[in-house]
């Protein structure tokens, strides 16, 4: 029982413990450290803005080789195909075969 | 200088007005983001964050409170988050338990603010720790009321609840704390 009270004591002590707590202060360089911050996030960073370039010139690089590509690829009619395959599987003469 | 003048110099970017909010709020800032977070170098940072968050949003502030119970808002806010994520930390420290990892995430041990009087260190760092592990409501209205000295009304404003609410998180906290504390004593912990 004695024990039990000393207990609630303490417990009540320590809840009282904060009493009359004074405000912690901050930081006296706060504002600097803010308005550091603040320019530092405002600036541009310099390898994203980096990274965007050169991901924008592949692309670029990319686009400009396709579209010229396409421009100089040779167009092949149907025959042409018709007579690379003859020649390909050597179908000109079926009875060329020597035994 | 009034709320609205002051939002108004903040809204034109008037460097002098940056300066004097900084200087008017700091500390009550620094204060209730120590109390809610209970590591020294984070609440530096969140206090600063919590600045930067009001000059990049001031244009979007609607007035509808008083430029204080705002900023208020805006540190529980961040502390909140901060508290979050040393917690989501926390839950995965056991797979860096050899790491410095484990020791920052449980971070709120031994927290001792630094304006309790001497004689109450050791016990104010226990109540801390009870503190620490109230539920999100309960800790924020315990520690608005008791570290930053705030009245019930202005918790209320703060927290958007009436004051009866805000009476009763206060004694569900309190008993919440006295459970704790017993526990402590009595070796159950």
């Amino acid at each position: 029982m004695k024990n039990l009270n000393k207990i609630e004591e303490e417990v009540e002590k320590t809840l009282g413990s904060i009493e009359g707590i004074k405000r912690a202060e901050a930081n006296p360089y706060l504002y600097g450290r803010i308005s550091s911050r603040m320019q530092t996030s405002a600036a541009p960073k310099k390898h994203v803005l980096g990274f965007v370039i050169v991901a924008i010139l592949i692309l670029l690089i990319n686009f400009v080789t396709l579209i010229s590509y396409n421009k100089n690829k040779p167009v092949i009619t149907r025959e042409q195909k018709m007579k690379a395959f003859i020649y390909d599987y050597q179908l000109e003469n079926e009875y060329n075969i020597n035994y | 200088m009034t709320d609205s003048e002051t939002i108004e110099n903040l809204r034109t970017g008037d460097e002098q007005s940056y300066k004097m909010l900084v200087e008017d709020f700091g500390n009550k800032v620094f204060n209730t983001v120590l109390g809610l977070i209970q590591n020294h170098q984070d609440a530096e940072d969140i206090t600063q964050e919590v600045f930067i968050e009001v000059f990049k949003s001031v244009n979007k502030f609607r007035c509808d409170s008083s430029l204080s119970t705002w900023i208020y808002r805006i540190a529980i806010n961040k502390s909140l988050e901060t508290i979050r994520k040393n917690k989501r930390k926390k839950r995965f420290a056991f797979l860096h338990s050899f790491s410095d990892l484990k020791k920052e995430a449980e971070g709120v041990t031994d927290f001792v603010h630094p304006g309790v009087l001497l004689e109450n260190k050791e016990r104010s760092a226990v109540l801390f720790k009870a503190i620490s592990k109230l539920p999100e409501n309960q800790k924020i209205t315990y520690n608005l009321s008791k570290v930053d000295g705030l009245s019930n009304k202005e918790i209320a404003e703060i927290m958007k609840m009436s004051i009866q609410s805000v009476e009763s998180l206060l004694h569900r906290a309190k008993v919440n704390l006295k459970k704790y504390l017993t526990n402590y004593y009595t070796g159950k912990l």
